[in-house]
Parts: structure tokens; C-alpha cells; sequence
């Protein structure tokens, strides 16, 4: 690049746009990254719960600039025949064209399948305990419909969805339900809280470029992402899930420093 | 009244006292904001002339190219009669998202346009200073690099390494000396 | 009952699912006995509550990605937030003229009554298309030729169908001008639901529930020219030009709200 630099002035913005991968190596080679943070450092994290009075639990998170919208509506089904005892949790996680221009219209692309279905396995059951879904035994149990919508899309939505998800649970608040002759009926004005079995609080780390590992990744460092690692740990600071994506290879030091650093996070937001 | 703050649809003056500029549009004989932003006021250029009202944007606006505007595009793929591009830049300004244009063969030289051969003029990858001469078809715009300053600013060697310009018409990898031919742009 | 479409890509529930039957509640009550429940006038819309850029802007230079101008807009407990992104190029093009398009959706939770399914519903569309059909006249699509301009609305809570469309107009209104997009001028919209003989102003769901007939109405109150009306319901003729009066008068309170709030994002 340097013996172009007297050929052609490229103004920052117009260099950030042609040659997005050079842009972001000249800060990284630097120990730095283009929004000013250091490698480990994460953005700034903002929860607002129960912002929705047409859902039953809900929760807006910001991490950084990216947005998502959590919202749980409580309604009622049969259950499963072979699990007479259990509700449903379904977790959906919803990135629309307006959130990112990445996105088009129509049904679910990969990364949003990918989200749900992580989420998904992480919470139906391990964080929900869905036999407290359960209003009559083989006759009647709640269905929990979170849909995690993003509204914003600046890199590392599945971070921001997990915490929605946890703080929408939080906020959820269960109509009492009696089943009457074939009908369930509620109860507005008594309302149950979920016993959450843990408190799941994630954190991401991106192998940029093949050679960088950062916290956090925003959409532009998401781009040249070679390999991402997922780490959730619980309230009493023990792994519950830990998921590396990406054929970018992450050395088990890293790993370990990573895992370190996720506990260091959540201690440092006094959860 | 400069500096003001307006919202579109707000009267800025009657077209008969102002000339309208950037960010205005003029209705029944009053010009009116048509963009958020401040307003600001020019004096007449010449005597007996009128002062110019506009309105200055705060946030910088994405561009959409126009006949004559001069773009910054990759380019995309080849063929023997055209290359695609992706125009990235208007002027000084990024495009939100790409817009597609072609370069014509013949669009790509003012003289010995019919001795021109594609793949000694571009190569994909490249980024390519133009000059926008169309509208075009459907869906691309229609560029030409016939000016001097327009052509290649920006190409990588079959080795990965930037080359530099050597010629109107050749670049050198300055690591392994190799020349390849390309349409330059004269530098600045 | 409500069947839920079973689809591979998302996680799917039951197969069916309803809402539990809440016990004797507002159902059924005269939602304007003893004046309005929330207290507010007959002619009185819900407070305003509006932000420009929260999907858009940022600290840092946001990425090529994002939109170019967003807004979020709140009004009593109707939320709606729209991105805009463009000029840019888009699917259909029209060598002498801009393209507007609009895609409205609801969010799954964003109804009282039951969840919707993420399918895109008719009713979704119709929307879409009479916001397109309301705004497109505000803006200066001849300044963009071939190049296209999306609206992307979502409505995060809704109360009241009239008045989140009603919301969603002026979501759109606000994040086009953030977005710095060419306009003619703003399009401020207004609701009123019929109560007796009196329009009553931005009706909640359950007094439009109770409204024998709902009117709509887009304005654009510096070239003072309306650019949508919807009625329906029955009303008569001389009702119909009496609320035309009275909701286009609202318009324009309404529209000076909105300027406000979009002077305000810049000083």
C-alpha cells in the first residue's frame, strides 16, 4: 500500500471503503482496532426489561450499537403425548433487512437459523425448567414464544440475543391458569415468576483476519472473521456452553485466556 | 436567518428575491427546504443578481451517481466487449451500497479504440477511476475511462503484491519487477 | 384455535396454540364510560415520543451496512421504528425516477391478543402498500433516478390498527429526513375512531374496537395537500367531511411535533 500513497490521496473514508481488509489490518498491526478499543475490551452493555406490555416478558439490549428486541408470549396448547409433564420454550431469533443491508426478505437466512437453534439447545430445558410450564398434566401447558427480533445488526448478535433472552425470562410474568371444563382460564392479576435453574451470561471472541483475537467483534471486524469462539458461563461462574466456529484456528491457550476473560466480564458488570 | 435549523417542507423566501440552491426546491413562487439541515444563504454573485438560499446537510449524504460525475468503482468481472464494476464512491462521497456499471470496450480509449483489448486494459479486483457518460441499460450504468486521469488508480500483481504505473499502459510489481498491462490513470 | 405453520428453518412449538381465556376483564365494557381511560380529551392524541438515528447513527463511523436514516417513534403505547436505507440500487429501476418501497411488519409480540406467525400476513402487505402509496408523495423521487429508497418498519407495540399505521407514517416521515433523503415536505398522519356522533382523536384498541367507523388520514401541511385517506366503517357523508376537517387540523399539530423533535436532533 505504501508506494500507492502518493499516487492516489485516499481520503480515511474512501480507503475504509475500497479496501475495508487493509483498513482494518493497519489498525489491528497496531494493537488497536478502528472504534479505539483495545483487543479484550467490550463494548458497553445496556438492559432494559419489560419495555413491552403486549408480551408477557420482554427486554430491549444494546451492546454497542447493535439492538435486539426480545419479546415472550405465553399461550396455552396440548402437550406432548410423550412428555405429559412439559411445556414448550421455542426461541426465535428474527434478522430482517432492517437491521443490516446484509440481510434480504423472506424466510430466515443461515446465520439467523444457526442463532435460533443455538439458543435454542442452550435454554429449553437447562435454563427453563418446562415441567413449571405444565398447567394440568397431559391436558394443558403453557407454550413460551420468545422471538428475539434484531433491530440493528452491528456485530455480535448472538451475545446480545442470549442476554435478551435471559433478561426477558427474568421478566416474565405468568398468568396464573386453572383448566376448566376443557378451558383454560387466567388469572391477570396473579402472576407467577420462573424458577431459572441458571443465569447465562455469554461472551464472544473473533479471530479477525487470522491472526487478531477480539472482543466483541462489531459488524466491520465480523467481516474478515476467520473463527469465532462462544463462551457462556452460568451465575456461579462455570462453563455451560462453549462453541467454536470458523476453520481459523484458536490455540487452547487462547481458548483458556478466553474463558478467563468471560468470567473477568461478568464480574466486572456485577452479575 | 442563517444557521437556522429546517425541516423539509419549511419556506425559506420567495423565488423572486432568492435563487434556490442545494436543498431547496421552489413551489408557486416561494422556495422551500427539501432536506433536514441548516440554512445558509450566499450574496449575488454579480451585481443586480439574486442571493442563493440552501440548505447544508449535517450528516454527509450517500451519493447516486449522475451523468458526468466522476466515481471510484472495482472491478468485477470481464468480458471481450465490456468489464463490470462496482461503483463504491461518487466524487468524494461512498455510495451506501455498490451500484453496478459497465465499461464498454469501446468506452475505454479516445483513439485506437478498435485495437483496445479488454484483458490488457483491466483485470478483476482492480479499482478504476471513471467518468459516468449514461444512465445505461436496466440495471448498470455506463462508464468511460477514456480521459487521461481515469483508468486503473489501484491493481494488484498476479503475485498479490500493489503495482505501480510505468506507462499509460503498463504497471510493474516493484517486488518481482513483472509488468503487466493495464489502462492507467495518469497520477496526480 | 390458531395452527401454527411448521417450518424447517425456524424453531418450531406445537402444533397448535391459543391464548388462555383471561377472566371477566374490560371485554365486553363501554371502553368511554366516565370520559377516557386514560383521561385524555376527545380531540387529544397520546404524548409523542420521538428519536432520530438509533439504528443509523453511532460513536463511530457506522458500517456500510447500516441504515442511512432511522427513527423511533412512540406514541402512548403504540412503538414503531423504521430504517431507511438508500439511495441505493435496487431491484425494480426507473431510468427517470426514484423507487419507493416499503415493507411494514409486526413484530411476533407486538399484538395484545395472540402472537403472530412469522409469516408474512395479508394484512402486512396491505399496509405496506398504502404507506408506500402515503408517503411517496413527500418525496423528491425525480432527484434519484435508478435508484431505489427502502423503508423498512417494524412495529415493536400496537394499540390501536389505525393509530399504528398512523405511527408508522410518521416513523417513516422522520427517518426519510434523517436520512437526509430529497423531500417535498413531511407527511404527519392522524387517526380518529367514531364515538356516537363525535370523532373521538387516536383511539386505543379498545375504543376502536367499540368505533362503528375508523379514518385515517396523511397530510402534508406545508403544501397543505393530503395524500392519504382511509375510512371505513359507516359514517355519513357530512360526518366524513367533518372528521377530514378535524383529523387534517390534527395532522398539523401533529407535524409540528415531529419538526420539533427533527430540529431538535440537530441542535
Amino acid at each position: 500500500m505504501a508506494a500507492t500513497a502518493g499516487q492516489v490521496a485516499f481520503a480515511m473514508e474512501a480507503f475504509r471503503r475500497i479496501h475495508p481488509v487493509e483498513f482494518q489490518r493497519r489498525f489491528l498491526s497496531q494493537e488497536t482496532r478502528h472504534d479505539g478499543r483495545a483487543f479484550g475490551q467490550f463494548r458497553a452493555t445496556q438492559v432494559v426489561k419489560g419495555t413491552i406490555s403486549s408480551a408477557q416478558g420482554s427486554s430491549t439490549v444494546r451492546i454497542g450499537d447493535t439492538t435486539v428486541v426480545c419479546g415472550i408470549k405465553a399461550e396455552v396448547c396440548e402437550p406432548d403425548v410423550r412428555r405429559p409433564d412439559e411445556g414448550y420454550l421455542v426461541t426465535n431469533v428474527d434478522l430482517s433487512p432492517m437491521c443490516s443491508a446484509r440481510f434480504r426478505a423472506g424466510p430466515p437466512g443461515e446465520s439467523a437459523q444457526v442463532a435460533s437453534e443455538h439458543i435454542f439447545r442452550l435454554f429449553s430445558g437447562h435454563v427453563v425448567d418446562l415441567r413449571e410450564l405444565c398447567i394440568e398434566s397431559g391436558q394443558a401447558a403453557w407454550v413460551l414464544s420468545a422471538d428475539i427480533v434484531c433491530v440493528r445488526h452491528d456485530g455480535n448478535v448472538l451475545d446480545a440475543a442470549i442476554i435478551a433472552l435471559m433478561a426477558a425470562l427474568e421478566d416474565l410474568a405468568l398468568p396464573r391458569a386453572t383448566l376448566d371444563a376443557g378451558a383454560v382460564t387466567a388469572d391477570r392479576s396473579a402472576t407467577t415468576r420462573l424458577t431459572l435453574r441458571r443465569r447465562l451470561a455469554p461472551a464472544t471472541f473473533t479471530l479477525v483476519d487470522d491472526a487478531y483475537l477480539v472482543a466483541d467483534a462489531d459488524d466491520a471486524e465480523e467481516q474478515l472473521a476467520t473463527a469465532s469462539l462462544l463462551v457462556v458461563l452460568d451465575g456461579d461462574g462455570r462453563l455451560a456452553n462453549v462453541w467454536k466456529r470458523g476453520a481459523g484456528a484458536i490455540g487452547r491457550a487462547d481458548i483458556a485466556r478466553c474463558i478467563e476473560a468471560a468470567a473477568a466480564r461478568i464480574s466486572a458488570t456485577g452479575e | 436567518m442563517s444557521g437556522v435549523v429546517v425541516t423539509p417542507g419549511r419556506r425559506l423566501g420567495l423565488a423572486a428575491e432568492y435563487e434556490a440552491g442545494s436543498g431547496t426546491y421552489v413551489r408557486s413562487g416561494m422556495v422551500y427546504a427539501s432536506i433536514l439541515g441548516t440554512r445558509a444563504e450566499e450574496p449575488a454573485g454579480d451585481a443586480g443578481g439574486k442571493p442563493t438560499v440552501r440548505v447544508e446537510r449535517r450528516n454527509a449524504k450517500f451519493a447516486v451517481p449522475a451523468v458526468g460525475s466522476e466515481v471510484l468503482c472495482r472491478v468485477v468481472r470481464l468480458n471481450p466487449r465490456a468489464a463490470s464494476v462496482a461503483i463504491m464512491m461518487v466524487g468524494e462521497t461512498p455510495c451506501q451500497e455498490d451500484f453496478q456499471g459497465i465499461v464498454r470496450v469501446q468506452d475505454i480509449r479516445a483513439t485506437e479504440k478498435d485495437l483496445v483489448q479488454m484483458t490488457e486494459s483491466f483485470r478483476p479486483g482492480d479499482v478504476v477511476r471513471a467518468e459516468v457518460i449514461s444512465l445505461g441499460d436496466q440495471r448498470s450504468y455506463y462508464l468511460a475511462t477514456v480521459r487521461n486521469e481515469h483508468g486503473v488508480v489501484f491493481a494488484q500483481s498476479a503475485a498479490g503484491n500493489t503495482m505501480v504505473p510505468i506507462s499509460w499502459e503498463e504497471m510493474q510489481d516493484p517486488r518481482t519487477g513483472a509488468v503487466e498491462k493495464r489502462k492507467c490513470a495518469k497520477p496526480f | 384455535m390458531a395452527t401454527n405453520i411448521m417450518d424447517r428453518r425456524r424453531i418450531n412449538g406445537p402444533a397448535r396454540s391459543v391464548e388462555p381465556l383471561y377472566g371477566p376483564g374490560a371485554a365486553g365494557a363501554d371502553p368511554f364510560a366516565g370520559g377516557r381511560a386514560d383521561g385524555r380529551g376527545l380531540d387529544q392524541v397520546r404524548a409523542i415520543y420521538m428519536k432520530t438515528g438509533p439504528l443509523s447513527g453511532g460513536q463511530h463511523e457506522p458500517s456500510e451496512s447500516a441504515a442511512s436514516g432511522s427513527a423511533y417513534y412512540e406514541q402512548g403505547r403504540v412503538r414503531v421504528s423504521c430504517a431507511v436505507y438508500g439511495p441505493r440500487q435496487g431491484r425494480r429501476s426507473n431510468a427517470r425516477m426514484g423507487v419507493f418501497d416499503c415493507e411494514f411488519r409486526y413484530a411476533p409480540f407486538a399484538c395484545s391478543w395472540k402472537r403472530r406467525s412469522h409469516v408474512r400476513g395479508a394484512d402486512e402487505k396491505e399496509i405496506s402498500l398504502m404507506l408506500e402509496h402515503a408517503v411517496a408523495p413527500a418525496i423528491r423521487l425525480e432527484a434519484y433516478p435508478k435508484a431505489c429508497i427502502d423503508a423498512f418498519v417494524t412495529v415493536i407495540e400496537s394499540d390501536g390498527k389505525a393509530a399504528t399505521i398512523a405511527a408508522a407514517i410518521n416513523c417513516i416521515s422522520a427517518a426519510l429526513a434523517d436520512a437526509g433523503i430529497e423531500m417535498y415536505d413531511s407527511v404527519a398522519a392522524c387517526s380518529m375512531g367514531l364515538r356516537g356522533a363525535q370523532w373521538v382523536a387516536d383511539c386505543c384498541q379498545a375504543e376502536e374496537d367499540a368505533a362503528p367507523c375508523s379514518m385515517l388520514i396523511a397530510h402534508m401541511p406545508s403544501a397543505d395537500e393530503v395524500t392519504y385517506i382511509l375510512q371505513h366503517g359507516k359514517a355519513t357523508p357530512e360526518q366524513t367531511d367533518q372528521a377530514v376537517q378535524t383529523c387534517t387540523n390534527m395532522c398539523t399539530r401533529v407535524y409540528a411535533v415531529i419538526c420539533r423533535c427533527l430540529q431538535a436532533s440537530l441542535e
